[in-house]
């Protein structure tokens, strides 16, 4: 086999094991029906548009634990904003979310703390004020427009769209200058400034994507939803981060790509949509998602350990 | 003397906290002159050329390019002024390519603004290739690359674009004899089409042919300048340990 092939062989059936998962899905009543798979698009529509935020941050160098939280900010600000108008909504949206995501980068690159740390706070932050500004109730919207764009048929508008991103972000990551740039501060933030790249701006710029594309998602998730709730994606950073490191992203930064991800979002969300089906309870869900993500994390300092050696 | 002085540093002082890495520097360097900086671990050699290249500020002093007073924000502005560098770390991005270090930061664009990919492969080939010609597989993250080849990357990116001033920190610290004499040999041909160089090192052999002057730097002073041709390896290596004061022969200009 050629390396390429090698690598494609790699990527669909070992890191992850995508086709055998898909395969032994086949066993489940349902799971290839129209209905199954459009279950499928829904959930990792709005879940991979976070996933390719969470991938620049992560080639950055950093990461965002705010994801879930910002796009609770989304869906609500959304919902608030409808009578603004459709375009208002959409757009608040994702300004509340770079806002957020700003917020963010300004903690990690001007107070120099921790991206982990960072954006922890700013997730606290976030669902904090929104709780508040909700009285923890969800707001709803009975807005046709709005909840259209929730459907889309046969294939839901929200998984175009994440398809789009998807390939914006990758022509940007792989053929933009900015993208090499990305890249270079996420392998060697000094190497980087000494090569005279602005190491700072170019992070911020990363977390406000993250958080605009956060926001973004939070708001076609209530469309889908009818309604924006406070308490979603409590557990997005890490499926994001699981989605991220299984198509090749690392913690230490510098790595990982856009298809890669891709591939993680179709393997985890395949995942939870089998465990759906076979009537897993979701405290188990979390269980193999955490585990998961925990063996990526370890396999993750492994690897970095063999390269360093 | 009568070469043009590209670049004047006066009274350059540097602290870290509570470091005082340097304290009150003064450096000339003029076209096709090869000064070299030489002196002990944690002299602050290092702290120098990341000020002349703009990495970060001095905390006081002046710096003039061509006479005129300067202040670099960042490398660039130091670039735009035709101070380049090789580092002592090399500053590479690991995990790109050769192109894509070579053109780090001035990447060659197509119309819309993507990424040149061929013709910035061809150049940065054409380039390592004058330099080293048995280098030809380049497109690889520069990672997977023996010491020299990855020197190699740092060096020809910093003579490929306009240079005046061209600082080299231990820039054969991670090579054989035989690329250490190709270096050598590049020095020599790049003072020969006029440009400056700084050539930082603590191994004062392998200065001591290469340099016209040879300052000593010690715990962030000048200790002593010298002409390298009226000098030899010992009175330098002297110098370096115990710092005596600047000889009255040696008279520069304050
Ligand atoms: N970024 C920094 N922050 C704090 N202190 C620094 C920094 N860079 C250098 N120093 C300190 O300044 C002093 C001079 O360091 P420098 O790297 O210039 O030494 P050097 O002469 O280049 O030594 P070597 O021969 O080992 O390369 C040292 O005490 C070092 O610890
Ligand atoms: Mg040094």
């Amino acid at each position: 086999m050629s390396p390429r092939a090698q690598e494609l062989f790699s990527r669909f059936f070992i890191k992850p094991p995508l086709v055998p998962l898909l395969i032994l899905a086949s066993f489940i009543p349902g799971f290839w029906s129209m209905g199954n798979m459009r279950i499928l698009a829904e959930a990792i529509s709005v879940d991979g548009i976070v996933v390719i935020g969470m991938t620049i941050v992560m080639i950055a160098g950093g990461f965002d634990m705010s994801v879930g939280a910002v796009m609770a900010l989304g869906g609500v600000a959304a919902v608030v904003l409808l009578p603004h108008g459709l375009a208002v909504s959409v757009l608040a949206a994702g300004a509340f979310g770079a806002l957020a995501g700003t917020l963010s980068g300004t903690l990690v690159t001007r107070l120099r703390i921790n991206p982990f740390i960072s954006t922890l706070a700013v997730m606290v932050m976030v669902r904090g004020a929104i709780l508040a500004y909700t009285d923890t109730r969800p707001v709803v919207s009975l807005d046709d427009m709005f909840l259209a764009l929730g459907e889309g048929r046969p294939v839901p508008y929200a998984f175009m769209i994440m398809v789009a991103v998807a390939i914006t972000a990758h022509v940007w990551l792989n053929g933009r200058p900015w993208g090499r740039h990305v890249y270079a501060v996420g392998a060697d933030e000094t190497a980087a400034a000494m090569s005279g790249l602005r190491v700072g701006r170019l992070k911020l710029q990363c977390y406000l994507i993250s958080g605009a594309l956060a926001g973004f998602a939070g708001m076609l998730l209530a469309a889908r939803l009818g309604t924006g709730s406070p308490i979603i994606g409590e557990s997005t950073p890490l499926s994001a981060a699981a989605a991220a490191l299984i198509g090749g992203a690392s913690l230490r930064g510098g790595e990982g790509s856009v298809g890669g991800a891709m591939i993680g979002l179709v393997f985890v969300g395949g995942l939870v949509n089998a465990m759906n089906l076979l009537g897993v309870a979701s405290y188990y869900q979390s269980m193999v998602i955490g585990g998961m993500l925990f063996a990526l994390v370890v396999a993750d300092g492994a690897f970095l350990r063999l390269r360093s050696s | 003397m009568s070469a043009q002085t590209f670049v004047r540093l006066t009274g350059i002082t540097k602290n870290f906290g509570g470091v005082h890495a340097l304290k009150g520097v003064d450096l000339d360097i003029s076209a096709s002159e090869v000064v070299a900086l030489v002196g002990h671990n944690g002299a602050g050699k290092s702290v120098l050329v990341q000020i002349l290249s703009g990495v970060f500020p001095p905390s006081s002093g002046e710096i003039r390019v061509m006479g005129e007073p300067v202040s670099f924000h960042s490398p660039n502005d130091a670039r735009h002024h035709g101070i380049e560098t090789i580092y002592q770390t090399l500053a590479l991005a690991d995990n790109l390519d050769a192109p894509s270090n070579f053109f780090l930061g001035r990447e060659l664009r197509t119309r819309f603004g993507f990424l040149d990919k061929r013709r910035m492969a061809e150049a940065a080939g054409k380039a390592l290739a004058d330099l080293n010609p048995s280098f030809t597989d380049i497109e690889r993250p520069v990672r997977q690359m023996s010491g020299g080849q990855r020197q190699a990357v740092a060096i020809a990116r910093a003579i490929h674009f306009d240079v005046r001033v061209l600082i080299m920190d231990e820039p054969t610290a991670a090579l054989g004899p035989h690329e250490t004499a190709q270096v050598s040999t590049l020095i020599r041909r790049l003072r020969e089409q006029g440009i400056g160089i700084l050539l930082v090192s603590h191994d004062v052999r392998s200065v001591i042919d290469l340099a016209d002057r040879i300052v000593v730097l010690k715990a962030g002073e000048i200790v002593g300048t010298m002409t390298a041709a009226e000098t030899d390896e010992d009175s330098v290596v002297d110098m370096i340990i115990r710092g005596r004061r600047r000889e009255p022969a040696d008279g520069s200009a304050p």
